[in-house]
Order: structure tokens, then sequence, then C-alpha cells
């Protein structure tokens, strides 16, 4: 499929147009954060004020402004994305293009280890991990993305042996074209689809594992993250209390939901814009 | 006899025989108690722990316990002589058994002293090194023959310490591994238990002191253990727990206000308090111009409202406002002054990056861990007014949360921190007792700090029996100790509990166990 077609195909999609817009609207937040509003930190006088005029999302108890800690809970979510997709695409892409290439042994031995990781009980050992190497914000984003990697491989793989059996791929072997450049170059081009609906998906599990990490209190307690702002309103007793300060547990939450939902969206919309019978 | 000895005899017999049938009624029914953090050991002599006193406060009761006016009475002790010079204390205890049938004696007393002393086990061991030598007396009676006199010496071993077993203990060699199965002499008994989960008590029928003889009323007391005050409540509204062991921060107590039919809460000012704590093996730290500039930065007016959201008083003197004869003499930390804070840093030599905003000294960053236990009541808001301060006065801190297990580990067993933040339970007998917590040698010294006079004023404060004396040495002390800076006292909680309304009975006097002070859960019966 070239450009224009996949462009056209993806503009057709108003689901995928919205999570587009979503995704884009976050990044930008979460990347010009500093500009928009300072760090919000200390305490002040207007103790869990409703959301009004001056306090769009209302206030904490410590009588921060939600807003500000959306904001930059918006940051600390694509760096978190942004870590555990890196290490994903590391570990992943390799893994499944060397697996289905070769296939053999190396690729046995790699389809194995994929198919263990992908057994494990993945969120009581991130959370065992993630209390040994303690609560930094890098340290949460690296063991997610640790354990994010075998789905992606597990994609890429199936789409590499799909691709191998490929006359161009064939017809690049008997030209004697070296098997590095043929993976990561001709293979890795063709299959970047899949891959790319794969990672947006990580993109928005990985922020529902942070989220999760950071209210079980393994998260970094200096970072304003959803998951921290979620976690600090439950510690004040603020989702039991009455009356209810409801904006300060409902605004991160529904930010997270937003956030899952639009890379979801414009994963499917990629995937279907790439795929010609779903589209059908 | 006469005729109106005969008439008062007959009828008190019939008030006992009417009696009968009213303590058999309220017999029965079980009793489930939410607490936030699971116990330590239940062995309470192995380490300072408030859920391991807490929930083997009933099958280990205090000898002494506290009254609605915060002193001291006897409880499992039945008779008690001091010598004029304060240095032999004669204490006879009840007539009770160990729940595995041996009986509880005099010698188990002993033993606990030596045993307390000889495997160095906590602050048991420092209470009773005083003591020169010991006469049992009789098969209850004991006389301690102190080296020293000690005013305080019944009030703090009869408050604090545990009885051990003699005939479990006397053949263990290791007791911070062994595995003690929980017999005691209490009116409750261990039945089961899963760690981190329960632990499961059941009556002891006929248990002497409650109930004119007839033992406690509930047939069970289970203690489950919830990761916070906001899953207890929820419990407790779902009915699966009728009464909070650990205190309940504000918005916990007005979920369970808003069903006034179902629930009560009870609030009793702690005799505890809040405080910061420095480690002194923290070079930077041991500096006294640190510390006395962090003092600047605690703002307990926030602490005490914002965090807090009420649920305590300012403390910002070294002795809890709540012993007002100790306060009076108005002996106060460093008050809330940041820009102070700057000064004495810059005037020392601790210079600020405009750029990070942090000091440092000969390229030391003035940067320090605070490490915290996660379930202290409110300790998120308290910790991050602490460090919002604080950096202001360009001092970084870096948060900790901990679970109570880790925070044992690394504060009290290894003593691996900078600065701690956390609440005493009870600092009792303040008059005579600081030593206990504030002497170089003691072991709750976490802090690891070295102070002659103020060693001197504590061992005075132990000996002197005239108590305005006492009070004068105190100020003193006080004074010393706002110059010495080992901790920043910061506040002090009212403790608040809430119980079900499906229970009667409840009593709730100052201590360290709310409505589960075995003196009082013995007199919770189900409606």
């Amino acid at each position: 499929m070239n450009q224009r077609s996949f462009a056209s195909a993806f503009r057709k999609n108003r689901l995928g147009l919205v999570g587009l817009a979503g995704v884009a609207i976050f990044l930008l937040v979460g990347l010009i954060a500093p500009i928009f509003v300072p760090y919000p930190k200390g305490y002040g006088t207007e103790i869990m004020v409703s959301p009004s005029l001056t306090h769009i999302f209302g206030t904490d108890g410590l009588g921060l402004d939600i807003l500000s800690e959306i904001i930059w809970g918006a940051r600390t979510s694509i760096y978190v994305s942004s870590i555990a997709v890196l290490l994903a695409f590391a570990i992943g892409v390799p893994a499944g293009l060397v697996s289905g290439y070769f296939r053999g042994v190396p690729g046995s031995i790699i389809d194995t280890l994929i198919d263990v990781f992908l057994t494990l009980p993945v969120l009581p050992l991130i959370i065992v991990i993630a209390a040994v190497v303690g609560s930094s914000i890098t340290n949460v984003a690296v063991v997610i993305g640790l354990f994010s990697w075998p789905s992606l491989a597990r994609v890429t793989r199936n789409a590499t042996l799909r691709v191998t059996e490929m006359q161009f791929i064939e017809a690049a072997r008997c030209l004697g074209i070296k098997q590095r450049v043929i993976l990561f170059k001709h293979i890795l081009i063709v299959i970047a689809g899949p891959i790319l609906v794969n990672l947006t998906l990580i993109m928005a599990t990985s922020v529902l594992s942070e989220a999760g990490l950071s209210f079980l209190g393994l998260g970094d307690p200096s970072t304003w993250s959803w998951g921290t702002i979620i976690k600090k309103a439950w510690d004040a007793g603020a989702i039991i209390d009455t009356p209810n300060p409801y904006w300060w547990w409902f605004t991160p939450s529904i930010s997270i939901i937003l956030y899952v939902v639009c890379f979801n969206l414009l994963g499917n919309a990629i995937n279907d814009a790439l795929n010609p019978k779903s589209r059908d | 006899m006469s005729k109106n000895r005969i008439v008062t005899f007959v009828s008190l017999l019939l008030l006992a025989a009417a009696l009968q049938p009213l303590v058999a009624q309220k017999v029965g029914g079980d009793l489930v108690v939410g607490i936030t953090g699971d116990p330590y050991n239940l062995a309470t002599w192995i380490s300072n722990d408030l859920n391991s006193s807490l929930v083997m406060n009933i099958a280990l009761p205090s000898m002494m316990s506290i009254d609605e006016s915060g002193n001291k009475v006897p409880y499992i002790i039945k008779d008690y002589k001091i010598s004029s010079d304060a240095k032999v204390f004669t204490i006879t205890l009840h007539d009770l058994k160990w729940h595995d049938g041996v009986p509880l004696t005099s010698e188990d007393l002993a033993f606990t002293s030596d045993y307390l002393v000889k495997y160095k086990l906590g602050y048991g061991a420092d209470m009773f090194s005083n003591v020169d030598h010991y006469e049992i007396k009789d098969a209850h009676t004991i006389a301690f023959y102190l080296k020293k006199p000690q005013v305080n010496f019944l009030s703090q071993v009869g408050f604090w310490i545990d009885i051990v077993p003699k005939h479990i203990y006397e053949k263990v060699t290791d007791p911070n591994t062994f595995a003690y199965n929980g017999v005691g002499y209490g009116p409750y008994k261990l039945k089961s238990y899963k760690k981190g989960e329960y632990y499961q008590f059941e009556r002891v029928s006929n248990w002497s002191l409650a109930s004119s003889g007839k033992g406690p009323y509930l047939d069970t007391i289970t203690f489950r253990v919830y990761p916070d005050p906001n899953a207890l409540v929820l419990a407790m509204k779902s009915g699966e727990v009728q009464v909070s062991g650990s205190p309940l921060p504000v918005a916990a107590q007005k979920q369970l206000l808003a069903d006034p039919n179902k629930f009560g809460v009870g609030k009793v000012t702690s005799l505890g308090f809040g405080y910061f704590g420095f480690s002194y093996k923290n070079a930077m730290l041991k500096d006294p111009v640190v510390r006395k500039a962090i003092a600047y930065t605690v703002d307990r007016d926030a602490i005490v409202n914002v965090a807090k959201q009420g649920g305590a008083i300012k403390m910002d003197t070294p002795v809890s406002p709540v012993y007002k004869d100790l306060v009076k003499s108005q002996i106060k930390y460093p008050p809330f002054d940041i820009a102070a804070a700057g000064k004495l840093l810059e005037d020392a030599g601790y210079k600020l990056d405009s750029k990070t905003g942090l000091r440092s000294k000969n390229g030391e960053p003035l940067e320090f861990e605070l490490i915290y236990r996660t379930t202290t009541v409110n300790i998120d808001a308290i910790v991050n007014i602490f460090k919002a301060n604080a950096e202001k006065a360009g001092i970084k801190i870096n948060l900790k949360p901990v679970d109570p297990a880790t925070y044992t580990d690394r504060v009290v067993k290894q003593r691996n921190f900078d600065i701690n933040c956390i609440e005493w339970g009870v600092i009792d007998d303040a008059d005579s007792s600081l030593g206990t917590i504030y002497r170089s040698d003691a072991s709750l010294n976490f802090m690891d700090y070295k102070n002659a006079t103020i060693d001197q004023l504590l061992d005075q404060s132990l000996t002197e029996p005239d108590y305005n004396k006492r009070v004068a040495i105190i100020n003193k002390f006080q004074e010393e100790f706002v110059k010495e800076l080992p901790v920043i006292n910061a506040w002090v909680s009212i403790n608040a509990y809430g119980y079900s309304k499906s229970y009667e009975g409840w009593d709730l006097t100052p201590g360290l166990y709310g409505f589960l002070d075995v003196k009082d859960i013995v007199n919770v019966y189900k409606k």
C-alpha cells in the first residue's frame, strides 16, 4: 500500500481521527506543560475547592490546582509510555524478526521465551520488581517496558514468517544481500504496520500499569502522574468523603480512560487503513 | 450478727444471684476489629511495633493500664509497694494462668527482667537495666532492688512490659527468630492467625479480672488487616468489621457519622505525638545548623489544619502539651520561618545554587531522604508540606514511603535513614521517663545522637522524688533539647476510632489501643 492510499483510508475513519486528535492533544499538553502551568507543589489555602473559573478542575486536599496536576500527569504518562515503547521496540522487534526469519533452533528458543513471558503473571511481577528497584518514575517505566515486549515480539514474528516466504525476499537472498539488511530494511519496512498498531497499544497499557503501580504506592511520590493523584485522593479519604470531592479522583480517572481510548482508536484506525480486508 | 448485717448480707447474695443471668446473657458473639498494617511479631518484646502490641494486648495485658485521667493503675498487678527512696519495688501479681495451663508466677516476671536485659530486647532491656537484683517473696510477689533511685520504675515496667513466659522461653537462645505461639495470660487466647490477613482470639472463660471472675463477654475477637483506613471504613460499612483498632482520619470518621444509627466515633487526645527525626549518621544532619534550619521550615499550622484536617493539635514544645505542667515554661522549637532558615544556612556556608534552588557546602548538596510508613494517618500530606517548605529553604527532600515492616527494619533495626517521620503511640510519665527515648544510650534513640547534659538531666528526672523539682529539671532539659534538636516534634493527634452500635459497653481511655484496650474490651458485648 502506498502512503496516499493509507492516508486516504485513515481519513475516512472518523473514530481514528478522533483518536489521533486526542493523542495529539495529550502529546502537546504533556510536552509543553511547563509553559501552561507551574509545577504544582507545596500547599495552599483553598482546600478541596470544587471546580470553578479559577480552578477548572477544583483543588485537592493540599489546596493544589488539579488541572495543573493533570497537565503534569500527562507529561509523566507520555514519558512512561515512551520509555516502555522504546524498550518494547528494542527487545521485541529484533526478537520477533530473528525468530520469524531464521526459525530453526534460534527461532524456537526465542519463540519459547516469548511464550514463557506471555504466560507470566505480569502485574504481580511488575509490583515485586518495582518494589525492589525503587520508586523513581524511570524505574517504573523501565519495569513496564521490560514486560511489554513479548506481545510485540509475537506480532513481529508472525508478520516476519509471512513476509519471509515472499518472492522479493528470496530474490534478495539470491542477490547476496546481507541478512541484516534483509531483516532490518526489507522485512521491517513491510511489517511496520502491525508493529505500529502494537506500539500504540503498549502506549495505552503502559499508562494503565503506571497508574496501577502508583495507586499501590509503588510509583514515584515526587512526580505527578494520574495514578499518583488518585492515590493521594484515596489516602486522604476523598473517595469515601462526605460531601464527596469527586473532582479530585474523577478527573485523573477520566484522563486515564481518555488516554487509553484515544491510543486504542488510533491503533485500530491504523490497522484498518493498513489492512484493506478489514475496511470492507 | 446484727439484724442489719443479716439483711445486707442476704441482699448482696440476692443481688449477686440476680446479676449472674445478666452476665450470662451478655456472653457470646464475635467481634471483628479492623487494623491498618500487619503486626511485626507476636512477641511484643522483640520490637516497638504498635500493631503487635495492639493485637497482643488482649492476650498479654500490661501489668498496669491507664485510667480516664491518664494515670497508671494496676491491672495484672494486684498490689504494689514502693520504698520511700524509690529503690525497692515490691510487686504482687494476680493469680492467673498462662493459656497452656501453667500458672503465671513471680518467677515469670523475674525471668522477664533477666531475659530482656540478657538479649538486649528493645526498650524492655532499658527499663530493667537499673535492676540490681530481685527477691522472689512468694509465688506471686517479687521485690526489685534498683541500683539507683528510679521514681517511674513501676509505671514504666508495668505499662510497657508484657511478661515473658518462662516455661517457653527459658531454652530459647535466639528470641529474634523464635516462632512464639502467642501463649499469654489475658482474657483472650490466640486461636489461629495468618500473617498479613487475620489474628483470631477466643474467650478465656472465667478469666478472673473481667465480669467479676466470669471472664470477657465476646466469644471471639478477630483482628483483620487492611491496607489503609479507607478500606477499613468500607469494611465497617459493609458489616465485615465492627470496630476500628487503628485511628481513623477525618474523612473516614465523616463516613461513619453519616449513619449515626449504626456507627459511632470515639475521640481521645493521643498521649504520643508526631515528629521528624534526624539520623546523626548523616554527616550533614549532624551539623546543628542544618537541623535548626530544618526546624525553621516546619509549618505546624499547615500540618494540623491542612494535612490533619483539624484532627490534631500543634506541638511546638519538646514535651507534649497534654502534660500541661511541663509546657508552662513555654520553651519552644524555632518558629516557622523560611527566611530565617535560609539566612542561617547562608551564614554557615551552605550556598544557594540559583539554577537548582538547592544549597550545598564543599560540593555536598543539602539533600535528604525522608522515610515514613504509608499507614500513618494523613502522612502523605504531612510529608509533602514538610518537603515543600524545606525546599523553599534550599534543602531537597526525597520522599521514601515504605510499609510498616520495611520501616521497622530500616529505622528501628538498621538505623539506616536520613530523616524519619512517624508518631509515637504513647510517651507517658513525661516528667520522669523521657530518657526512654531521648537518652543517648536509649534503644529508641534511633537518631544516634549523644548529649551528656541531656543525659544528666534525664537521669536527674528519673531519680528526683519531688514532682515540682522534676518539672524544673524537665524545663532545663527542654532548654537543652531545643538547642540540640535531634527531633522536631510537630503535632499531637486527636485519635478517633469508629465502632458499631450493634455492640455495647464501649469505653475509650487515653493510651495505645483505643476501644481495644484490654480493660475496656472485656466489657463489650453484642446487643
